[in-house]
């Protein structure tokens, strides 16, 4: 629908001759600062981290403040605690290494309040399959598409986080979805982006599928959904911010996620 | 209604006979408050975007309607949804009443004879909707001669054939419509925009005829669609068909009786085409509605409308199928079916001296029916609860009582009162994500977790007309109260979602306001000028803190000026000046990193404004010739003539020269646009 919008606003802005965009001066009201947090909690062989830094105000240059007199506890639900510690410009580290099937808590602790967050992590799923396919693009020409595929278990609700690297870093590239109606099928992923341009032979691409709970998934697919609105014109929504699982009123998330990989060498 | 009036002449030697059915102070002694009948003539002479004549945005110049954006044959009246208007076409409810996105309406001025819209109390004989009925009656046709009219213009042609079938029996009446818009798209330099192809085109076919002084039958129709394509790897097409078979009956002198069968549908299709897979979704809500109509006249004083009604709605809320060269894939939203029965009774009294009134009921109900799975959903949006209904069988059903009131006092031939009570419900509700309504926008019905919407409207005005009723002023008051108002959750996916109840959020809506309206009526210059000062809120659970915000269409202030004037025979000038505060939107308030990625903060909903529009139109019509038989015409207008920047959109982006700035960009549709248009008759 997006671009048949553009269409129509492009055919009809030839038929004005005259539509225009400039930049405008708006007085934006200003609003209380509000807590940012983000954070993970995996069974891969990583340092967890927990962020949290402060919305500014709309006219301000983007120099966000970080929060470093916070304290930050994560829990499980077989009695371990971790106090993550604050490293300056780098978050609070902790040292917990997931497991598929606890339950984690965070507990952040500041400025006389308390944000909440409680998942469950996963249980992993193996990649069966990477491939490169071919699509035809809506100029006719072939495009290449990085393919995964799984097993998604049945009779499980069950949601995906698809992160893409090129030889070893972020690509920028992520899909995420949820077995909807595909509950119990191989589940093929397809990605198509400008991220991978450049890419040659050679060049290592490494899918990693997060296994992720249902408030995660839908945190990516609200803030998805409202990236795009605004505006107040043809196809906009109503913008709000993304839904967080964490409570308190912070904005932000609290991933735990379960992870598997596997490579694809360019030939 | 028995009297054979002939409006046309009826042979070209005799004089033209103007006969008039209304007296000139019809709105200070009539029961009617609230509502706005269009003469055609009028609407045709108004200046409109590219020229197309359009009676929904000539509506929107009224006080109380105001334009659902730049260029937008869509409308809200008193604070109500666009999807809360009743828009019928010779009976036939039409679902979406526009072409292209909104730009256009579905009805095209050549094939219709008069528009009439009840923003305050309509009849009982209405019902279904919210805020407003539009009722639209085609052109029966003349059974008199043939002529052909048409008119060629900038974006579309048009022609309309109409004659008689017997003369004096009988007649018809076919119109069509087609645009051009994407023959313009060639010359465009984007190869991307060279591609698409952009359309519409619609037909209106009317044809009555009458057996006796008792019956007469008359069949309308009507045919639509939309197509929006690019190359043949994208393509979606829209639209409406309606079809009205009536027939009148005469009992006697005082019961006279309508029965009517009306079909109406609207669907969407869209193909997407990738070589290696072809992708289609389609939806449609298609309705088979029996009307028995009757009204009798007791007494000069006292006159009464009864009757029933029975719709039987069928909608498939989206199907989507995938063919590729290694697997298919079909995908089908549960298709939904129901009943709405719908009883009514008025009756129009007056008293001796100064006061008449006009009071109804109408009972109406909704029924869900099987053959379908009927869920529940928790306050989280979880299913609860789901049952198995057979075909047929009765699931959730709704009654509702709906009264309505209109009081009278004519203080003298030149002053009155009048007072009104409406109760409406609305049980057919429209989804849309999107701030200006798109054709996959989706239609559902009451169920176990959406309920009726209701409103009640009280209304006060003051009329009075002077220098013997050539002038009419106005002032009316309403507040009106929504119950079961729905808005969704933060990016609600709506589009091929088996539980998209669960999407929903509910709460009230509030609106109230003052319209003032002066019309001069007659004379060589008339017009009108209109003014409302309304506010329009809502309080919806999980929205804004479940504190009441702003509705989007929640405009303060609404200035209207029409004046057209007749410089000699054959010019006419006409005029229109639009002013109205901007809509509520919300902007965000800060800003936040994660991941390293910038967002924006919102809070409030709807706290902030768009800038203020305002715009001048101007029209003229030069008209060549004008004889009984033959008419043809030239018509100039100058769209947004002073070329104002009205802000179609406002989008928050990085500043390119300083990336830790953000800056707002606005843009603006249409700026000043020429048109030209040539009419015919013959």
């Amino acid at each position: 629908m997006k671009k048949s919008k553009l269409i129509i606003l492009s055919i009809l802005s030839i038929l004005s001759f005259a539509s225009c965009e400039k930049v405008i001066d708006l007085k934006l009201d200003n609003t209380d600062p509000r807590l940012v947090i983000s954070g993970a909690i995996s069974d891969a062989d990583s340092i967890p981290i927990i962020k949290i830094t402060q919305t500014i105000d709309y006219n301000e240059p983007n120099n966000f403040p970080e929060i470093q007199d916070a304290t930050v506890v994560v829990r499980d639900d077989f009695g371990g605690a971790d106090t993550f510690q604050a490293r300056s410009r780098q978050g609070y580290r902790g040292v917990t290494l997931g497991v598929p099937g606890r339950t984690y808590s965070l507990a952040v602790f500041h400025d006389g309040k308390e944000y909440n967050s409680s998942v469950k992590m996963p249980i992993p799923i193996a990649i069966d399959s990477v491939n490169i396919e071919a699509i035809t693009g809506f100029g006719g020409e072939e495009l290449p598409l990085l393919t995964t595929y799984f097993q998604d278990p049945k009779g499980e609700k069950n949601y995906y986080y698809l992160n893409y690297l090129i030889n070893g870093e972020n690509s920028g590239d992520f899909s995420f979805l949820s077995d909807d109606l595909r509950d119990g099928e191989e589940i093929q992923v397809g990605t198509i982006s400008d991220d991978y341009e450049g890419v040659e032979i050679g060049d290592t691409l490494t899918v990693q599928l997060q296994c992720i709970d249902a408030s995660m998934y839908e945190y990516y697919r609200t803030l998805e959904a409202l990236e795009s609105g605004g505006g107040g014109g043809l196809g906009s929504t109503t913008p709000d911010n993304p839904v967080s699982n964490i409570t308190g009123g912070a904005l932000g998330y609290f991933k735990v996620f379960s992870q598997t990989e596997k490579d694809f060498i360019i030939q | 209604m028995t009297k054979k009036i002939k409006l046309q002449t009826k042979k070209s030697q005799l004089k033209k006979v103007v006969i008039k059915t209304k007296k000139d102070n019809d709105q200070i002694i009539s029961t009617e408050m609230g509502v706005e009948k269009l003469d055609m003539k009028m609407i045709n002479k108004i200046p409109v975007l590219f020229g197309e004549r359009d009676i929904l945005k000539t509506i929107q110049l009224l006080p109380g309607v105001k334009s659902a954006g730049e260029g937008n044959s869509g409308f809200y009246v008193r604070g109500g949804s666009a999807d809360q208007n009743l828009v019928l076409l010779d009976e036939a409810p039409v679902y979406n009443a526009s072409h292209l996105l909104g730009f256009f309406s579905v009805f095209n001025s050549d094939a219709i004879k008069d528009v009439k819209l009840y923003k305050g109390t309509a009849p009982a004989i209405y019902g279904g909707r919210l805020s407003s009925v539009l009722d639209v009656k085609m052109k029966d046709g003349n059974n008199q001669n043939y002529s052909v009219s048409g008119g060629v213009g900038l974006i579309a042609s048009r022609l309309n054939i109409e004659g008689p079938i017997v003369k004096d029996k009988g007649s018809f009446l076919v119109s069509a419509r087609r645009t051009y818009a994407d023959v313009f798209t060639a010359f465009s330099k984007d190869t991307n925009i060279q591609k698409a192809k952009l359309y519409f085109y619609d037909f209106n076919a009317k044809a009555n005829y009458k057996f006796n002084d008792k019956n007469r039958i008359y069949l309308s129709g009507y045919f639509g669609k939309d197509v929006l394509g690019f190359g043949n790897q994208f393509g979606i097409n829209w639209g409406n068909a309606t079809g009205t078979l009536r027939w009148n009956h005469i009992y006697n002198q005082k019961l006279f009786s309508n029965t009517s069968l009306i079909f109406s549908n609207f669907n969407y299709n869209i193909d997407v085409n990738l070589g290696s897979a072809e992708f289609n979704i389609n939806s449609r809500i298609q309705d088979w509605n029996l009307k028995q109509d009757f009204q009798y006249f007791a007494s000069k004083r006292s006159d009464f409308k009864f009757g029933i009604n029975s719709i039987y709605h069928n909608i498939i809320p989206g199907a989507l199928s995938i063919r590729s060269d290694d697997a298919n894939f079909d995908l089908e939203i549960s298709k939904k079916y129901a009943l709405e029965n719908a009883a009514y009774a008025s009756h129009k009294y007056k008293f001796n001296g100064a006061f008449n009134i006009e009071y109804g009921l109408r009972l109406s109900s909704w029924s869900n029916l099987g053959p379908g799975t009927f869920y529940s959903y928790d306050a989280e949006g979880n299913q609860s609860d789901s049952t198995k209904r057979k075909k047929g069988e009765f699931g959730k059903t709704y009654f509702n009582l709906e009264p309505r009131l209109v009081a009278n006092y004519t203080i003298d031939g030149e002053n009155s009162v009048k007072a009104s009570y409406t109760r409406n419900t609305q049980n057919l509700h429209l989804l849309s994500n999107s701030n200006t309504g798109s054709p996959t926008d989706l239609w559902i019905g009451s169920s176990n977790n959406v309920k009726p919407e209701i409103s009640d409207q009280v209304a006060l005005g003051y009329f009075r007309n002077f220098d013997k009723n050539n002038y009419e002023v106005s002032a009316e008051v309403y507040y009106k109260y929504m119950r079961n108002q729905i808005d969704y959750k933060p990016g609600a996916e709506l589009l091929l979602n088996e539980n998209v109840e669960s999407q929903l959020l509910y709460g009230f809506g509030r609106a109230y306001g003052i319209e003032l309206f002066a019309k001069k009526k007659y004379g060589r210059l008339n017009g009108w000028v209109g003014y409302t000062l309304s506010k329009t809120e809502r309080k919806i659970n999980g929205i804004n803190n479940n504190e009441f915000y702003n509705a989007k269409q929640d405009r303060t202030h609404e200035i209207s000026i029409v004046g057209i004037y007749e410089l000699t025979k054959k010019l006419t000038f006409s005029s229109t000046w639009i002013y109205y505060t901007g809509n509520a939107i919300t902007y965000p308030r800060g800003k936040y990193t994660i991941d390293n990625q910038t967002y924006f903060l919102y809070s409030e909903r709807n706290a902030d404004r768009m800038p203020d529009y305002h715009r001048l139109d101007l029209g003229l019509t030069w008209t060549r010739k004008k004889t009984d038989r033959k008419e043809s015409s030239w018509n100039f207008s100058i769209y947004n003539a002073y070329n104002r920047a009205n802000a179609y959109s406002i989008d928050f982006q990085e500043n390119p020269d300083n990336p830790a700035q953000t800056q707002a960009v606005q843009t603006t549709l249409f700026k000043i646009i020429p048109s030209i248009s040539y009419n015919f008759k013959f």
